[in-house]
């Protein structure tokens, strides 16, 4: 009897849980760091989740994992047409909500082979910063890692271009798989507190810019409290592709104490 | 005029005619062939030309969808995608006549995909952070400004920096030694890298809990001591350092000095530094403190092998910072060499020498009542202290093999302190008195660690010791006996032999530790006086111990039940002829307890029930004389305590709220103790120490609680202290007194972060101290206030230099509350950035405060005390890093 309920419950589950999916490998780098992702394509969501964690390309002994690192998680629902990420800065968690469409791409006619795909090349500029990418036709899926998408076919490859900042997104492989994403993004947004709802771009970078002048008012404090002045401290914020902040960013904020 | 105006109408109308023409749009159904709607479908509106344009996109979920057409093209392609199936292009003209195009499009499944193999980069690695060590970049809290490594540890979170004694605390925990790129280059003396490395070389600090310098030990052994790493900018060999030269006047126009200099060298397989530096401004970096007395943490970890001095040395209050009182003119110079060509095995040595001359007055006024007696007595005490001290180190650590760990230390010291005392007693007499303190320190360990295989270790300790504390007092004139002047002489010994024999079983997260060992302790101790009657004891103690202990670690808890049990024979010979002899079985057990709740959050706690000897403490009965007031003595009986605790704490630490919780409870009693006899006249004061069985106890609690509060722009800190120890004694002719002692402490802190040149600090105590005995009505009570308030200058922002003005106000009694003091010190810094140097000028006690004043009730006594204060000072250092 169990066996038969076993089987049932198989087959039942079977057309929800076994359809095949791909699932891209991304290798990640984000200037000096490395990292590797996973785009999942199920359907009506894609999920674009961290697998590894960002270390230093090239062993580095200053290197230190920060505490309580949080992997990266994306997820794309073109049913809203809608984009959910969480960004964690300065110690603090920011809920973001993009439009499915971000950018608007130039095809050119550069072609190349990617994890075994052959590609076109297309250029945008995304948020401050320009990129060449690369994408096949062969899968017509109009999706890529992290926020990219809007081309004819899935974007194996993404690179910035004329900046001082090393941003790669190359895929290095391709397989098919069966995973419930959909549970997954639930679990992702029944995380986000009910007090931090999603925020659009611009309300981001405003709340950010608040977040900053506190933080920075804070640590000034705290470094105070702890007995030296007369010093100047730089407050910077790297490794993001997207640019919300651009002092805190590109130089930093420096404040005296 | 009338034709510009219809001009400029037609302009207008033509120009927004486009917005109000009906758009052409493209409407259009996507399924497949045989009739599905397609999960998720993208159609692009692409331009014909060579590469292609994308003009417009849209995705759609429904199978439907609606574009607009760009005006500018005759001809678009439209092309579907949609996952499985082919894409799909079609190529329209557009004409000016249709306002909709409407399409159906079938899609064809596509051949599946041909994935080619592709393998995945290797993995790099990369020194990442461990469970139990948290990694500080020191360039996210710094700006590289700082002087020493002591002032970045300040500015990291979750660290405690006490700036009199050195000692550091990391939640709330003292650390126990400082690496250097992660090798024992100072012991445990790490006071001498934290008050002395240039902070400028400093690029990042690990704080490791669990610390095990026996990296055998460490796979099995979950340690409870925390050491801190400190990781080079450049650990290639590179020589760095500072030299520092400061002078200025003191009150009444004698002249100050300060020199330093520390050199720091890196290799791979040598680590040295060196510090030779004088001053006579009070300064203290260095490991030994000759004016408070507080030890070391060196000789605290090895204090169960040190005899205790008879004669203590006068003690200065340490209620304000110990630079306001240390006059002092002191000289010191440390060595730190570490040889090491692996990187568990290595040879260490440390050398250090100290001399110092310290001047002080203290004036004591006892108001004793009790037994319907009330008198005053008082001492003053000009004082001249040398102390001398040299000291050694060797430790040698090597891994054998990857199953076999040896290590072998040897410390050795020598210490002179010489005090010359000019005392008046009761305003009356006048007497000269000195002090000679000769000890010397020489002890050993032996310990190896051999691992069985994976589950088990065992390791063996043998410790030797030897030490001489030998005191020589003369008092001129003689206080007792017909002579001109009283001399005593004091010799002791003590030797100890220690030896355990541990096995460990399981991992670190569960493992099971069987300790067997043996103590042999002997003392001989004896005192010669001109007058009094001479002592001549020794003392033997043999202990046999076997210890059982179990550590579980699971998740975020662990629990380490231990029992111990010790069987102890002691015997006290007094010549010429008592002789006390007795055995102690011993059962004592404790429970640790821990849990961390969250990343925030964590709960300890520790019940137990140990024994302490205090027969070594007690061993002469006739009596020693301490000073020309005071004779102690005890019935000498071998007696341990009894003593069971509880231990509750609970930290709450959020990092980017800034925000930290802190409190504390502790609970001792102590059962079976030698309380204190007290004859107590105008002239002399008797103390016999005398066994009773009764119990006492200690409740200690205190917390702590600090925040940003962004409404005041400002870190708000409060802290509570609070104590309170039921105690035992005798006073003259009375029974046995129970008395209680209460210390209640609050402290408010804040210090602002305006956006301004003006910043403030101020801070705010006030200590409530109560004493009284059951037996008599009579209570003596003080509550004594400070505030401390600081001015922080900065004339405009990015300027390298601030001045610092600190008003420190201090009023002993809340009862007499115009009889404050008031000390100003105004300090200038000038930093150049990118620059080599720094120079400081520092003007201290400007009101010239002559003497600082303090109040501590007993049970039947109020003493105020009054110290003598550094005077006014003004110096200039210039400091020259290389």
């Amino acid at each position: 009897m169990r066996t038969v309920i076993l089987l049932i419950l198989f087959y039942i589950n079977y057309p929800v849980h076994g359809q095949e999916q791909l699932t891209f490998t991304f290798r990640v780098v984000k200037n000096n760091f490395e990292s590797t992702f996973q785009l999942v394509c199920d359907k009506e969501i894609h999920m674009w989740a961290e697998m590894s964690k960002f270390q230093p390309i090239r062993p580095d002994a200053n290197y230190v994992e920060p505490q309580n690192y949080q992997k990266e998680k994306l997820f794309k629902n073109f049913k809203s047409g809608e984009i959910y990420s969480i960004y964690r800065i300065l110690e603090k968690m920011f809920y973001l909500k993009d439009p499915i469409q971000l950018q608007e791409w130039t095809l050119s006619d550069t072609v190349v082979v990617v994890a075994g795909q052959r590609c076109k090349g297309a250029q945008t500029s995304f948020r401050g910063r320009k990129y060449v990418a690369f994408y096949t036709p062969d899968i017509p899926i109009a999706s890529g890692p992290w926020k990219f998408q809007g081309l004819p076919g899935i974007i194996l490859k993404i690179e910035t271009i004329e900046d001082k900042e090393k941003y790669i997104f190359e895929c290095i492989s391709i397989e098919k798989s069966s995973k419930n994403i959909s549970k997954e993004m639930e679990e992702f947004l029944s995380s986000v507190p009910k007090k931090n709802p999603f925020l659009e771009w611009e309300s981001f970078k405003k709340e950010f810019e608040s977040y900053a002048n506190l933080y920075i008012k804070k640590t000034k404090s705290s470094l105070q409290t702890n007995g030296n002045t007369g010093y100047v401290a730089t407050i910077r914020v790297t490794n993001y592709a997207e640019i919300f902040h651009p002092d805190i960013q590109t130089k930093g904020i420096s404040f005296d104490y | 005029m009338i034709a510009i105006r219809y001009y400029a109408v037609c302009l207008l109308v033509f120009s927004l005619l486009p917005f109000f023409l009906p758009a052409q749009v493209i409407e259009g159904k996507i399924r497949s062939v045989e009739g599905h709607i397609p999960d998720v479908a993208t159609i692009f509106l692409k331009s014909e030309s060579i590469p292609p344009q994308i003009l417009a996109n849209q995705t759609t979920t429904t199978g439907d969808f609606r574009i607009s057409i760009p005006q500018e093209f005759k001809t678009l392609i439209i092309e579907i995608i949609a996952y499985p199936y082919k894409p799909l292009t079609q190529r329209i003209a557009i004409g000016n006549d249709i306002e909709v195009y409407k399409f159906e499009f079938a899609l064809e499944e596509a051949p599946p995909i041909i994935l080619e193999e592709v393998i995945f980069a290797e993995k790099r690695t990369a020194i990442t952070s461990r469970n139990d060590t948290t990694t500080f970049i020191i360039k996210n809290f710094i700006d590289g400004t700082e002087q020493k490594v002591q002032d970045i540890l300040k500015k990291l979170p979750g660290f405690e920096v006490n700036e009199q004694t050195g000692e550091i605390k990391f939640k709330g925990k003292s650390i126990e030694r400082v690496l250097l790129e992660g090798n024992d280059l100072f012991g445990l003396n790490y006071v001498i890298p934290t008050k002395n490395i240039n902070a400028k070389i400093i690029n990042e600090v690990e704080v490791i809990e669990n610390y095990n310098n026996n990296p055998l030990l460490k796979q099995f052994e979950h340690s409870n001591r925390i050491a801190v790493n400190l990781k080079i900018e450049d650990s290639s060999f590179d020589i760095s350092g500072n030299i520092n030269i400061g002078s200025g006047l003191k009150s009444p126009g004698d002249i100050t000095r300060r020199l330093n200099g520390d050199i720091l060298g890196i290799g791979d397989k040598q680590k040295s530094f060196s510090t030779i530096q004088h001053n006579n401004i009070g300064l203290n970096n260095t490991p030994f403190d000759f004016l408070t007395f507080s030890q070391n943490v060196d000789d605290r970890i090895d204090q169960d092998f040190f005899f205790k001095k008879i004669i203590p040395d006068r003690i200065i209050t340490t209620e304000i910072d110990p630079e306001r009182i240390n006059v002092n003119n002191q000289t010191f110079f440390s060595t730190n060499q570490l040889f090491s060509w692996s990187e568990h095995s290595g040879l260490r040595i440390n050398a250090n020498y100290y001399v110092d001359r310290i001047f002080f007055g203290e004036k004591y006024s006892i108001e004793n009542n009790f037994d319907s007696l009330r008198f005053i007595t008082s001492d003053r005490f000009t004082i001249s202290r040398k102390p001398q001290h040299l000291r050694g180190e060797l430790d040698y650590r090597n891994l054998l093999s990857k199953n076999l760990y040896i290590s072998c230390k040897a410390k050795v010291f020598t210490e002179k302190i010489h005090s010359v005392n000019l005392i008046n007693r009761n305003n009356e007499d006048n007497f000269s008195s000195s002090l000679i303190t000769r000890e010397a320190f020489i002890g050993s360990n032996l310990s190896v660690s051999h691992k069985l295989n994976r589950n088990n270790i065992i390791h063996a300790n043998l410790n030797l010791a030897h030490h001489i504390p030998d005191q020589s007092l003369i008092i001129y004139p003689s206080i007792l006996g017909p002579n001109n002047f009283n001399d005593q002489q004091i010799k002791a010994l003590e030797n100890n032999l220690f030896f355990e024999l541990r096995w460990l079983s399981g991992k670190k997260e569960r493992n099971t530790e069987l300790t067997s060992g043996y103590q042999r302790t002997f003392i001989k101790l004896s005192s010669i006086h001109d007058t009094l009657p001479n002592n001549q004891v020794m003392f033997f103690s043999h202990q046999l111990f076997q210890s059982f202990a179990y550590t579980l670690i699971k998740d975020r808890w662990v629990l380490i039940p231990k029992i111990n049990f010790k069987l102890i024979e002691q015997q006290i010979t007094e010549e010429p002829f008592d002789v006390s002899q007795k055995k102690f079985f011993i059962p004592e057990s404790t429970v640790l307890f821990y849990i961390k709740m969250n990343n925030e959050n964590t709960l300890k706690s520790a019940i137990g029930i140990k024994y302490e000897s205090l027969t070594e403490s007690h061993l002469f009965s006739n009596p020693i004389m301490i000073t020309n007031r005071i004779l102690i003595n005890n019935i000498p009986t071998p007696l341990f305590q009894k003593v069971s605790f509880i231990d509750l704490s609970f930290l709450q630490n959020n990092l980017s709220r800034k925000y930290q919780w802190l409190t504390r409870i502790r609970y001792e009693r102590f059962s079976d103790f030698f309380a204190q006899k007290l004859q107590i006249n105008e002239l002399f004061t008797y103390t016999t120490s005398q066994p009773v069985l009764q119990s006492w106890s200690v409740i200690n609690s205190d917390s702590y609680i600090s925040s940003f509060l962004s409404v005041l722009q400002s870190t708000v800190r409060i802290n509570l202290n609070y104590s309170l120890i039921k105690y035992f004694n005798f006073v003259n002719l009375s029974d046995l007194r129970e008395n209680t002692n209460q210390i209640i402490s609050p402290e408010v802190f804040i210090k602002s972060a305006f956006d301004m040149p003006v910043n403030i600090e101020n801070s705010f105590s006030q200590v409530f101290n109560i004493s009284y005995s059951r037996n008599q009505d009579l209570k003596f009570s003080n509550t004594s206030v400070k505030n401390t308030f600081s001015v922080y200058f900065k004339p405009k922002e990015n300027s390298k230099w601030y001045v610092r003005l600190k008003n420190e106000t201090l009023i002993p009694d809340i009862n007499h509350s115009r009889q404050r003091l008031n000390f100003l010190d105004l300090f200038v810094l000038i930093t150049p950035p990118q620059k080599k140097w720094s120079l400081m000028l520092e003007f201290r006690n400007l009101t010239n405060t002559k003497e600082f004043r303090t109040i501590h009730p007993t049970d039947f006594s109020v003493n105020t005390i009054r110290t003598s204060v550094f005077p006014r000072l003004a110096l200039a250092s210039f400091t020259y890093y290389f």
